[in-house]
């Protein structure tokens, strides 16, 4: 059954991603004056009203946001830049809000491998980011064969299944641990507010409201 | 059971094409009509064109500067037997600018058009894109003026009344806005095409980042990371002047200016507002930018604006300005609402 609202150009509809994004996320929206109060997130809920109104959000898995508001079921989205840009959704991203910082490289062994894997014809290439690495090694020229897995992407390296990975790295502590060094860093990401491309027209007053609220010019 | 097909692999559709039936296709004969009684009372013409051009045609129209070729991108392409090379419809704007170059010349102008009918297009699937499109549209040729331009936004308005979709809005915009900027700073090819990508998606880290990343001057990284926030009403004109001082940003806004009153006295004006971070369509697009919206609907209803130049590449000199609804998007929008 479908249970979508009514339209209503006033009210928001945000897809947030359960997880490490989830807190600031929720704080940012705080201080554009919309609070989700602490019953409505202790609950098993997963479509929440802001206490004030004017705002419903639904958590989702990270991946998850970019589909929803690209089918416009969500006008607005808080997302990683990295899960944005692995999904290829077509959606608006007029604000870097800053939190959640990271960065996506490319990493394997050290000398003397590192030094020889431009000479192969074909690397392996084990992530989670399958497009991004993709898009990333047809820019260099390099045929790659991308391996898509679910996690540990470091072990397909040590265990010989890809000769590098395409990984988050955060403080490298991983990567050290296991004897792997980063090679390039092919992306910065931090989080990103998205837009739906046809909420953005029929919503502009309240979205416009909420970027210049946090984000007077 | 819900379904009860039998198991048969060759039962199976390929991806981003569908079958309707019923309730289902009388829907979307009922609309077309509507639209096509619409545009007939507004003086429109029929025109049919084939399903099947040669390659070229598609290759032409959406030839850019920047060495891109978005649309050529999306064409289906197979050969003949006698080994030419042939696509099925990808754009009915490029077809008629085929038409218009061998066959009305001497016509009196201004020549209305309308169509409707099929585009196939080599969309990613990942997101259910449909790969076969059915389209209605207008153009309207030999005309370079601004009655034409206001003539084709009341068009789209009356189309999206005739429908009767309560919740819309078209977003105008005018591609010589982005361009006077470009060719202001001297940026060509790649870095165009990067920065128009930046620009669609309104992503203004992103354009920080890269006027930072090409040294752009000051004026043209504050017109930039101003652009995605450049929509509204009259009020977003004036602060477009004062942010592009050249003389192609400044004649389209003047357009725009102009454009204003011709459309305001409408019934529907209030649906229509500005947006000069319209900068995506096929490479043709010398003008005027149009995209409709509908609620409940995440992509653009229906998306034209004025292309000059296209025709006189396949030969004849006719400015012109059109646009298309896309038909089962526009059902999504009524299902929605009801």
């Amino acid at each position: 059954m479908n249970t979508s609202p009514p339209f209503n150009a006033g009210e928001l509809i945000i897809a947030l991603a359960k997880g490490k994004l989830l807190a600031p996320a929720l704080r940012w929206l705080q201080a554009a004056g919309y609070v989700f109060s602490d019953d409505e997130l202790r609950s098993r809920k997963l479509m929440l009203t802001a206490a004030a109104g004017g705002m419903r959000a639904i958590l989702v898995k990270a991946d998850d946001v970019p589909i929803y508001v690209e089918y416009g079921i969500a006008d607005l989205g808080i997302v990683g830049k990295d899960t944005l840009q692995e999904s290829a959704a077509e959606v608006f991203e007029p604000l870097d809000l800053g939190f959640g910082r990271c960065k996506i490289a490319v990493a394997g062994w050290p000398a003397p491998t590192e030094k020889k894997l431009h000479l192969r014809s074909v690397v392996r290439v084990g992530t989670k980011y399958p497009q991004i690495a993709r898009a990333y090694f047809d820019r260099i020229g390099v045929q790659a064969e991308i391996i898509a897995l679910q996690g540990s992407v470091e072990l397909s390296v040590l265990t010989g299944l890809a000769d590098v990975i395409v990984d988050i790295v955060e403080t490298g502590a991983t990567l050290r641990e296991n004897g792997l060094i980063v090679y390039q860093e092919i992306l910065t990401s931090s989080a990103r507010l998205i837009v739906n491309k046809a909420s953005h027209k029929l919503k502009l007053a309240a979205i416009d409201r909420l970027l210049h609220m946090v984000n007077p010019s | 059971m819900m379904f009860s097909s039998p198991e048969n692999p060759t039962l199976r559709l390929p991806p981003g094409v569908k079958d309707f039936f019923f309730a289902e296709a009388r829907q979307r004969r009922d609309l077309e009509q509507r639209l096509k009684d619409t545009l007939a009372a507004a003086g429109f013409d029929e025109i049919i064109t084939p399903t099947l051009e040669y390659s070229d045609v598609f290759l032409l129209a959406g030839k850019t500067g920047n060495g891109r070729n978005s649309l050529d991108e999306k064409v289906y392409r197979f050969l003949d037997r006698d080994g030419n090379l042939l696509a099925l419809r990808a754009d009915f704007t490029a077809q008629i600018a085929r038409i218009a170059a061998s066959r009305f010349a001497g016509l009196p102008a201004p020549i209305r058009l309308f169509y409707s009918g099929k585009v196939f297009r080599a969309e990613p699937h990942h997101v259910g894109r449909s790969r076969e499109k059915w389209q209605i549209g207008f153009e309207i040729l030999g005309a370079d003026g601004l009655a034409a331009d206001a003539e084709a936004v009341i068009s789209i308005l009356a189309g999206l009344a005739a429908l009767e979709i309560k919740h819309v809005r078209l977003a105008i915009g005018h591609i010589g806005y982005f361009n006077g900027i470009m060719a202001q700073a001297g940026i060509t090819g790649e870095t165009l095409h990067n920065l128009k990508y930046l620009v669609e998606r309104k992503d203004a880290a992103g354009l920080a980042q890269a006027a930072q990343e090409f040294s752009l001057p000051a004026a043209v990284r504050t017109a930039l990371t101003r652009l995605p926030n450049l929509h509204g009403g009259e009020t977003i004109l004036v602060e477009a002047r004062a942010l592009a001082q050249n003389d192609i940003s400044q004649q389209a806004v003047a357009r725009l200016e102009a454009l204003l009153p011709l459309i305001q006295k409408h019934p529907h004006a209030g649906n229509v507002f500005f947006d000069l971070s319209e900068v995506e369509g096929w490479g043709y697009y010398t003008g005027i930018m149009l995209r409709a919206f509908a609620a409940g609907v995440g992509e653009e209803v229906g998306a034209g604006g004025r292309y000059d130049e296209l025709i006189s590449r396949f030969g004849a000199n006719l400015p012109a300005v059109g646009f298309s609804f896309d038909l089962d998007l526009l059902v999504a929008a009524i299902q929605k609402k009801a």
